[in-house]
């Protein structure tokens, strides 16, 4: 039997150079990110080993006939020639990870594959470093192409400590090589790190960190309002009614939360601008907020949160789920302080963000209770919010709007409080309220339930309809519609039609057996009569109506018959229900005829 | 009036529940005349989809064949994937319905195999979706192979996703009377590690009541608090409102049982899937049960039209309504296990209650402190 023999895996080191650097990260521009952070780490690395050491970064693109070269300079630790080996020439060794200089939860990289980045913009990089660990130990110069060798040497020539990269800027980038577009793109990544990076171009000198953040950790104060305003005017591009600030402890965020003054659906996915020690992460994180906060836009800061390999996108992590929970309390605690100092601009806001809120609601007892209070719902009685519902009657509510439109006038006549829930989430929101509120008595309404309040006729007067009721019947059979007839107020309506949910299902099937073969027929049949059982469409003849009162005096049931198919098609309009095109003929028919029979009667 | 892509955008951006129903069925109304097959396969299936979400799953098996035939008359309109996935919802869902028969659901089971196949799917999710059937039809012999078999096989993109896969797991263990197993096997979910639209809702709903009759009260408990609110506000979820029901009363919590009661018996009306009825009947006769025993009043419930129609308007006494709810939920639990021929359904009613009521007068009799509803 053949012996097992471990093998090493052959790697192809400038395949791997080519689809880290090309394909890891969306864009070239996040080379200039990485470049800023690797200064960035070695002046904290160096800081940690040299207290009190003041870093700083200079960035200088010089420009000739042979094309541009971007240096960049910092004073940070630097590397010894051992270090040069071990951490530049490994794909995948960072001098971050290893911990070898300092705490590594000071650095904004960990992966070691930053530098590779590089090699999008420039066919060479070209690094001069010299540690400040060691003063004996010399000047290195590496020399990394992107064909996967390299070359060491050390220097004679006197070096400070830190680190000079340079790059011979490839043809096809110089566009993003201009002194604009450096400037436009280093601001973009690094403008709020806590160390002065300057941009030198044409012997021109520009400052690209503020003195200030949008968070007072981290090394720089915190910026004024009118700062913070604008920067979120200039971040998002729109205007915002307020600023929330944020803080999480687990997180190690700190920022602010911009809310929006337009309504949003609740599918928005809002884009936060996150900062991860001071260098941006993202422009366009998603999840960073709870589901429910899609009025928001946040300008943040981490220290904790894990950023993926590309450093473009957050790692889904027990962390971030704290993380969003501790924003959602800052943006709760933000809304209950609303309620306590400026109930306009609460109301306001739940106004124009109420989706989003209802969704809240649903989500949170403590909010459900909070803020139920502050919703507004269409009622029979006017529009009221839920302090004023709670004081009437057993209220009511319907989960769909066509069977609200159905009952409102009843309701309304009657002076019972029937709640429009048909829209999103206030069916959900009325069955939490009514959890939550056992002492109100708040219940969901069916057609048929409401419709059984509707009086019953007098017994010494119900024989007075039994005739118009039959013949009604057997008008209005063809529609799947039954006939009773009831006393109910306004006296002015005749009719009313009350349609149900089951009704639905089953004229879906019948217009579906036309189309099934015999497979689904089958199974169409199969449940269709329990379907039937539920599904009826019902005419209530109103006995307090006149014109229903004198249709009981009727003799001839050609003409009741006529007049029962218009009343019906009435009450289907007055529903707001669709009609079919043969309604439309029914109706136009009965009423030549209603004319017809009217002419003949003078 | 925005056209009817414009209004499908924003059919797909509502959250589930029966807003969503009726939009998505007003949109159909209008799209199913459109010229364009594309067009009205995008919309059909919103509304299929809305439907299953929604808790309208008759109102889904009435338009299936409308896609079935848009299939056949315009085959380069369809997306493949999506009317398989179709397919297997209703393959599934009409075990639902003890009306239709062992053999009609064998040939829905065939269909979504036939065409699974011709979409590339494996040969995975048929037998899963052959073992679901019979885990809820309480016909388990050979079941635990046929899990065996799909657990060893490679998942592919018409698999259920995990949490919902694992959630029938936690059934299959449940409906065998294995607490301990549906435990380890929700460990993912309750970790919050898997879910998705209907998962934890589905599977803590069914663990409250597990857990308490298991004599795990404290994590009944938890699974109550967290499992309650996420079902409270959908119709879909009847049924999971009737466990949480049965789980109040096994903790003697029955107050807050008729609570529950009062909020969504008024949903049987809507939501007319006779599955999720089965489970509320099995909450409603509890609470009543205990409440009868309790010496309460007449009830005066928001009743659906069939019911009222067949016991009346005036409130019942509290025990005449716990053997109205008994007996529908034993013609139901009947009706299931005629068609299945077993006698699951109705031995898991009667057992249930027999277990909930000792377990509730036990507690009562230990004096075990309330557990701060």
């Amino acid at each position: 039997m053949a012996s097992s023999q471990s093998q090493r895996f052959q790697v192809d080191l400038a395949g791997i150079i080519s689809v880290l650097s090309q394909h890891l990260y969306s864009t070239p521009t996040v080379a200039f990110r990485e470049l800023l952070q690797n200064s960035v780490d070695a002046i904290a690395a160096r800081a940690s080993l040299q207290p009190g050491h003041k870093g700083n970064v200079s960035i200088e693109l010089v420009e000739n006939k042979a094309g541009a070269t971007l240096m960049v300079e910092d004073n940070g630790v630097g590397l010894t020639e051992d270090e040069v080996h071990l951490f530049l020439a490994t794909i995948g060794s960072s001098s971050k990870r290893a911990e070898t200089h300092g705490a590594r939860e000071k650095f904004i990289g960990q992966f070691g594959i930053g530098m590779l980045s590089c090699f999008v913009l420039s066919d060479e990089i070209v690094l001069i470093t010299r540690s400040a660990v060691n003063a004996d130990s010399p000047a290195v110069e590496w020399r990394g192409r992107g064909d996967g060798t390299y070359s060491v040497r050390t220097l004679e020539t006197g070096h400070p400590p830190g680190t000079r990269l340079f790059l011979k800027i490839k043809a096809s980038h110089a566009h993003l090589c201009t002194q604009r577009m450096l400037e436009q793109w280093f601001t973009h990544y690094g403008e709020y790190l806590p160390i002065p990076i300057e941009l030198t171009s044409g012997g021109k000198s520009t400052r690209i960190t503020h003195y200030s953040a949008p968070w007072s950790h981290g090394g720089l104060p915190l910026m004024d309002q009118a700062d913070l305003w604008e920067a979120g005017r200039r971040y998002f591009g729109t205007e915002f009614i307020d600023m929330v600030p944020l803080r999480s402890v687990k997180g190690g965020l700190e920022g602010v939360a911009f809310i929006s003054g337009q309504s949003r659906s609740m599918h928005a996915k809002p884009q936060h601008r996150l900062f991860l020690k001071g260098m941006l992460l993202s422009d366009q994180t998603e999840d960073l907020a709870p589901d429910w906060a899609v009025f928001v836009n946040i300008v943040a800061n981490t220290t904790k949160l894990q950023p993926t390999a590309s450093r473009e996108s957050l790692v889904e992590s027990p962390l971030l789920d704290d993380t969003r929970q501790e924003i959602g309390a800052c943006l709760l605690a933000y809304l209950r302080r609303l309620a306590d100092s400026d109930k306009d601009k609460l109301a306001m806001l739940i106004q124009t963000h109420h989706l989003a809120l209802k969704s809240l609601a649903l989500e949170d007892d403590d909010v459900l209770r909070f803020i139920a209070p502050w919703f507004q719902f269409e009622t029979s009685m006017g529009r009221m919010n839920f302090e004023e519902i709670r004081r009437q009657e057993e209220p009511q509510y319907c989960t769909s709007v066509d069977r609200y439109r159905q009952l409102a006038p009843v309701a309304s006549a009657e002076n019972r409080c029937l709640i429009n829930a048909g829209y999103v989430f206030d069916a959900d929101l009325m069955a939490a309220l009514a959890a939550e509120f056992p002492d109100v008595e708040l219940d969901v309404v069916s057609a048929m339930s409401f419709t059984d309040q509707l009086g019953e006729l007098p017994t010494d007067k119900a024989h007075l309809f039994e005739h118009l009721v039959e013949v009604a019947a057997e008008a209005l059979r063809p529609h799947q519609c039954r006939v009773e007839a009831r006393v109910f107020q306004p006296a002015t309506l005749p009719v009313l039609y009350v349609q149900n949910d089951a009704a639905h299902s089953k004229r879906a099937m019948e217009q579906s057996k036309e189309v099934a073969d015999e497979f689904f027929s089958s199974l169409l049949s199969d449940i269709s009569s329990r379907i039937a059982q539920d599904a009826y469409h019902v005419c209530y003849l109103n006995a307090a109506n006149p014109l229903i009162q004198r249709l009981t005096k009727v003799k001839d049931d050609r003409s009741l018959r006529t007049v029962t198919e218009v009343l019906y098609l009435q009450s289907l309009l007055l529903g707001q229900y669709p009609i079919t095109s043969k309604e439309t003929r029914l109706l136009s028919d009965g009423l030549l005829q209603l004319i017809e029979m009217g002419i003949s009667a003078k | 009036m925005p056209d009817i892509r414009t209004l499908l955008n924003k059919v797909e951006q509502m959250p589930h529940g029966s807003a969503k129903v009726e939009a998505a069925r007003e949109l159909w109304n209008l799209a199913s005349q459109d010229e364009d097959a594309s067009l009205r396969f995008e919309v059909l299936c919103e509304t299929l989809e809305a439907a299953v979400f929604g808790g309208a799953s008759d109102y889904f098996l009435a338009l299936i064949p409308q896609m079935v035939r848009l299939k056949r008359e315009h085959p380069e309109s369809i997306d493949p994937f999506i009317y398989v996935w179709r397919l297997k919802w209703l393959a599934t869902d009409i075990t639902d319905y003890p009306e239709v028969p062992l053999e009609r659901i064998r040939q829905a089971e065939a269909e979504y195999e036939r065409e699974l196949r011709n979409a590339g799917g494996s040969e995975r999710t048929a037998i899963f979706v052959r073992w679901k059937n019979a885990v809820h039809m309480g016909r388990f012999e050979g079941t635990d192979q046929q899990k065996d078999q799909f657990l060893s096989m490679r998942r592919d993109h018409h698999a259920d996703c995990l949490a919902c896969e694992a959630n029938t797991l936690v059934r299959d263990a449940l409906f065998q009377s294995d607490h301990a197993e549906a435990e380890q096997r929700a460990a993912g979910i309750l970790s919050g590690r898997t879910r998705c639209a209907e998962i934890p809702h589905l599977t803590l709903s069914h663990l409250a009541l597990s857990a308490e009759l298991n004599g795990e009260s404290e994590k009944a408990f938890a699974y109550h608090q967290k499992g309650y609110r996420l079902v409270r506000s959908n119709i879909k979820f009847v049924g999971e409102t009737g466990l949480h029901m049965a789980y109040l009363v096994a903790s003697d919590e029955v107050d807050r049982a008729q609570r529950l009661l009062k909020t969504h018996v008024g949903w049987v009306e809507q939501n007319r899937t006779p599955i999720a009825h089965y489970h509320f009947l099995l909450g409603a006769t509890a609470a009543c049960q205990a409440l009868a025993e309790k010496r309460k009043r007449a009830l005066k419930l928001p009743l659906p039209a069939k019911w009222l129609a067949a016991w009346g308007e005036k409130p019942l006494a509290l025990s005449e309504l716990a053997q109205r709810f008994e007996q529908e939920g034993r013609s139901l639990a009947a009706a299931f296990d005629r068609r299945n021929e077993n006698f699951w359904h109705t031995n898991h009613f009667d057992q249930t209650l027999a277990r909930i009521r000792e377990h509730r007068v036990s507690r009562a009799s230990a004096g075990t402190p309330e557990s701060g509803l």
